[in-house]
C-alpha cells in the first residue's frame, strides 16, 4: 500500500515513514502542504497522514482542496490540536480519522490498517480466501493452517490482492501501491513477485487462488469466483 | 441582608427619608403658622376685651368707674362662654373692679403692657384650666362734669383673661390630622419613591442582566439600554474592555495552543523514535542513531521550555525586574559573534562586522542584551543560505545605539516580515529544524527583550532584496555626545 506523509517535523516524519516501510508500506513524504497536495493529486495513495500546522498551508485547507477535487483517498490527521471543535472540524473537513500527538506508533499502525481495510470494504484484520488466511495485524499468512513465510513486500502484495478479492488488480496499481515511485525497472518485477507468491501460497491439492488476466493484472479468488468473472468478455487466464 | 445592600433599596430608603424630612418640615412649618395664627387670634380677642374695658372705664368722682355691658355680668353669659374675666386695679395694686366670673379665683397677674402693645402671658387656673392673660396700663378719662383739668388722672391697670381650652383642643385636633396626613403621605411618597427608583434603575438592571449573561468563553457586546444615555460612556467603555480582553484571551489561547503544539510535536517525535527503536531488534549503529535523534529532540524541547519560560517572565510587569549595569557594547558584541564564527565559516558565509565603538556603554541588563544579540546572530547564521553574506554594523547614532544585521534573503517575502516576531511563525520554505536551536521563538523573544530594554526591533528588505534587522536601544544623554567615534 502506498501512503503519503505530510508532516513538517522531520524526526517524527522520518520515524513514522520508517515504521511504515518496515511494515511493507510504500511511503512518500513531504514537509510542505502544497507539495503534499500535488503528490496526492498525482498518485493514488491508499492513505494520507496529514499534519495540520504546516509552514506553507493549513492542513485543513489541503484536506478540503483534496476532497474538493473528488479524491476518496483515506486521510488520517495527526496533529497536536486536541480540542473537540478542532477534531470536529478535521473530521467534518473530510478526514477519516484524527490522532492527537504525541501518539503511539502501534496505535498509528492499527489505525492505518483499519483505514486501508475500510477503503476496500473490509472490517476485520483477518482476510480469508478459501483456506488462505491473511492476518493483517500480526502479519501472518497460513494456508490450510500451515504458516507461510513471506517477505514484507510479498505480504504487502498478497494483502493488496486479498483486499481486492475477486477484483482485478492491475500491474500499474500493484506498481504504485507496492513499489517506490523512483523505481525504474518496472517491466517484469511485478510478474516475478507474483510468481514467488504463487510458489509460496498455492498447493497442488487446493484450488488455485491467484489468477492472471493477461495483459492487465491479477485476481485473487476461488476458481468458481473467477468462473463467474470469466462470463465477462475478458477471460481470466492462469499464468 | 443582601437585598438591603442593593442600590435600589438604598435609594428607596434615602428617598423615603428625604420625603419624610420634607413632609415634616412642611407640615411643621404649617402647624407653626397655624398655631401662631391661633395665638394671634386669641391675643386679638384679649385685645378687644381690653379695648372694651378701657372704653367703659372712666375716672369718676369716687375714683375709677367701670360700666360693663350686661352680657359680661354673672348669669348673663352665652352658653359655652368660658367666662368673663376682667380686673381693674389701681397703680397701688388695689382692685378697683373684678368681673363676676373671677369670684373665687385669684387675682390676674399684672402685666406691664401699654395701649399700643399689651402684654400677654399663659397661666393655669388653680383647677388647671389654661388661660391667657393680657394686661396694660391706661389713664382713664374723667367723667364729664367732674372737676379738675380735663385729660388723664391716675394710672390704672386693666387685666383680662380668656380660656385657651378651645384653642388647645383645636390645635390637638390639627396635630392629630397632621400625624395621620404625615403617615399617609410618607407611605405614599415611599411607595412612589420605590417605583421611581425602580424605574430609574431599570436600565442599570437591564445592563446588569446583560453583563451577567455574557458567555464566559465568547466575545459579546453590550447595547445602551433604552432611555439611558447616561450609561453610554459606561457601555462604550465596557465594550472596549471586553474587546481588549477578548483579543488578549484569543492571543493567549493562540499562544498556548501554539506552545502546546510546539511541545507535543517534538514529544511525538521523541516517542515515535523510541518506539521505533524498540519495535524490533536493531544493530548497534541503528540504536546509536535513534539515541542521537532522541537527544536532538530533547535539546529542542529544552530550548523550547527555556524560551517559553523567558517569554512568560518578560511580561508587562517585568520592567525593571532584571538587574542593569554599564556594559561595554563593543566587547560584548565581539564575544557574542565569537560563538557563531565557526559555524559561519563552515557554511561558507561572507561576514563583515563593523562596530563604531567610541567607548559606548549601555546601562542595561547584560543577560538580556547578550540573549538579544545572540538571537540576532543565531538567526542570521542559521537562515542565511550557504555561501551567502552577512553584514553587521553597530554604533551610536542620534537615535540611540543601533545595530543592523543584513544578510542574504533565505526566501522571505515582504509580507513575511510582519510575522517574523510572532511566536512559532515559520516561513513557507522553512522546515522544522531538528537541531534543537530553532523553536520558532527566537525573534519573538528578541522583540519582547527589546521592549523590555525600551528599544525597537524591525525587519525590512533592502533594494537588493537582502533581509535587514535593525535594533535600536536608547542611550543616556551623557552617551549621546560620545556616539560617533572610531571603527573596530
Amino acid at each position: 500500500m502506498r501512503i503519503l506523509i505530510i508532516e513538517d517535523y522531520c524526526p517524527l516524519r522520518l520515524a513514522v515513514a520508517q515504521r511504515l516501510r518496515e511494515e511493507a508500506y510504500q511511503v512518500d513524504e513531504t514537509a510542505e502542504g502544497i507539495r503534499g497536495l500535488q503528490m496526492a493529486r498525482e498518485n493514488d495513495y491508499a492513505l494520507v497522514l496529514l499534519d495540520l500546522l504546516l509552514p506553507d498551508a493549513d492542513g485543513l485547507t489541503v484536506l478540503q482542496d483534496l476532497r474538493g477535487r473528488g479524491s476518496d483517498t483515506s486521510v488520517l490527521i495527526m496533529t497536536a490540536r486536541d480540542a473537540v471543535p478542532e477534531r470536529v472540524n478535521g473530521l467534518d473537513a473530510g478526514a477519516d480519522d484524527y490522532l492527537v500527538k504525541p501518539f503511539s506508533l502501534d496505535e498509528l499502525m492499527a489505525r492505518v490498517r483499519v483505514l486501508v481495510r475500510r477503503r476496500y470494504g473490509h472490517k476485520h484484520s483477518l482476510l480469508i480466501v478459501d483456506d488462505l488466511e491473511i492476518d493483517t495485524h500480526k502479519r501472518v499468512t497460513r494456508r490450510s493452517g500451515e504458516p507461510i513465510a513471506l517477505t514484507a513486500r510479498e505480504f504487502a502484495l498478497l494483502e493488496l490482492l486479498a483486499l481486492r478479492r475477486g477484483g482485478l488488480v492491475t500491474r500499474r496499481e500493484i506498481w504504485e501501491q507496492i513499489y517506490d515511485l523512483n523505481y525504474e525497472a518496472m517491466s517484469n518485477v511485478v510478474d516475478v513477485y507474483i510468481a514467488h507468491l504463487r510458489k509460496k501460497i498455492e498447493r497442488p491439492d487446493r484450488p488455485r487462488l491467484i489468477h492472471t488476466r493477461r495483459g492487465e493484472g491479477y485476481v485473487l479468488a476461488l476458481p468458481q469466483e473467477t468462473g463467474r468473472a470469466a462470463a465477462a468478455p475478458e477471460a481470466l487466464m492462469p499464468a | 441582608m443582601k437585598k438591603w445592600r442593593s442600590l435600589r433599596t438604598r435609594l428607596a430608603v434615602d428617598f423615603a427619608l428625604l420625603a419624610l424630612l420634607l413632609v415634616l418640615v412642611t407640615v411643621g412649618a404649617s402647624y407653626h403658622a397655624y398655631k401662631s395664627y391661633r395665638d394671634f387670634d386669641l391675643n386679638q380677642q384679649l385685645s378687644r376685651k381690653l379695648d372694651m374695658l378701657r372704653l367703659t372705664c372712666v375716672l369718676g368722682a369716687d375714683g375709677v368707674e367701670v360700666t360693663l355691658p350686661p352680657e359680661t355680668r354673672v348669669g348673663s353669659r352665652r352658653p359655652g362662654d368660658a367666662g368673663q374675666w376682667f380686673e381693674v386695679r389701681s397703680d397701688r395694686r388695689q382692685s378697683m373692679y373684678r368681673s363676676a366670673d373671677l369670684e373665687g379665683l385669684p387675682s390676674l397677674p399684672m402685666l406691664d403692657g401699654t395701649l399700643a402693645e399689651p402684654a400677654y402671658r399663659d397661666v393655669p387656673w388653680p383647677d388647671g384650666t389654661p388661660v391667657r392673660v393680657a394686661g396694660l396700663w391706661i389713664m382713664p378719662p374723667r367723667r364729664a362734669g367732674i372737676g379738675g383739668e380735663g385729660g388723664a388722672g391716675e394710672e390704672v391697670h386693666l387685666s383680662a383673661a380668656v380660656s385657651r381650652v378651645a384653642m388647645m383642643a383645636n390645635l390637638a385636633t390639627v396635630r392629630g390630622v397632621i400625624y395621620n396626613v404625615v403617615a399617609v403621605t410618607v407611605m405614599i411618597l415611599t411607595g412612589l419613591g420605590a417605583w421611581i427608583v425602580h424605574r430609574a434603575l431599570r436600565p442599570l438592571q437591564s445592563l446588569s442582566r446583560e453583563i451577567s449573561l455574557i458567555p464566559v468563553d465568547g466575545p459579546s457586546r453590550f447595547s445602551v439600554p433604552v432611555n439611558a444615555r447616561e450609561l453610554e460612556p459606561v457601555v462604550g467603555r465596557l465594550n472596549d474592555l471586553i474587546e481588549r480582553v477578548s483579543r488578549a484571551l484569543a492571543r493567549e489561547r493562540e499562544f498556548a495552543a501554539d506552545a502546546a503544539h510546539e511541545l507535543r510535536t517534538p514529544l511525538a517525535g521523541l516517542r515515535a523514535r523510541l518506539e521505533l527503536a524498540l519495535s524490533r531488534p536493531r544493530s548497534d549503529d541503528e540504536y546509536r542513531a535513534e539515541l542521537r535523534s532522541a537527544l536532538e529532540i530533547e535539546r529542542r524541547l529544552e530550548s523550547l521550555v527555556t524560551h517559553l519560560l523567558l517569554l512568560a517572565r518578560l511580561g508587562p510587569d517585568s520592567r525593571g525586574a532584571f538587574a542593569t549595569k554599564r556594559l561595554n557594547v563593543g566587547r560584548l558584541l565581539g564575544q557574542c559573534w565569537g560563538e557563531f564564527f565557526d559555524e559561519a565559516e563552515e557554511r561558507g558565509l561572507r561576514v563583515s562586522l563593523r562596530v563604531l565603538e567610541g567607548g559606548v556603554e549601555l546601562c542595561t541588563s547584560e543577560d538580556l542584551f547578550r540573549l538579544l544579540i545572540r538571537n540576532l546572530f543565531d538567526n542570521t547564521v542559521s537562515y542565511t543560505p550557504e555561501g551567502g553574506s552577512i553584514e553587521i554594523c553597530a554604533g551610536a547614532t542620534s537615535r540611540g545605539w543601533e545595530i543592523t544585521v543584513t544578510n542574504t534573503n533565505p526566501g522571505l517575502a515582504e509580507a513575511d516580515l510582519m510575522h517574523l516576531t510572532k511566536p512559532f511563525w515559520r516561513a513557507r520554505h522553512e522546515e522544522v529544524l531538528s537541531d534543537g536551536r530553532h523553536v520558532g521563538l527566537g525573534l519573538a523573544l528578541s522583540h519582547r527583550i527589546t521592549q523590555e530594554l525600551g528599544g525597537q526591533l524591525s525587519h525590512s528588505l533592502t533594494e537588493q532584496g537582502l533581509v535587514r534587522a535593525l535594533l535600536c536601544l536608547p542611550l543616556s544623554q551623557a552617551e549621546l555626545g560620545e556616539g560617533e567615534g572610531g571603527s573596530g
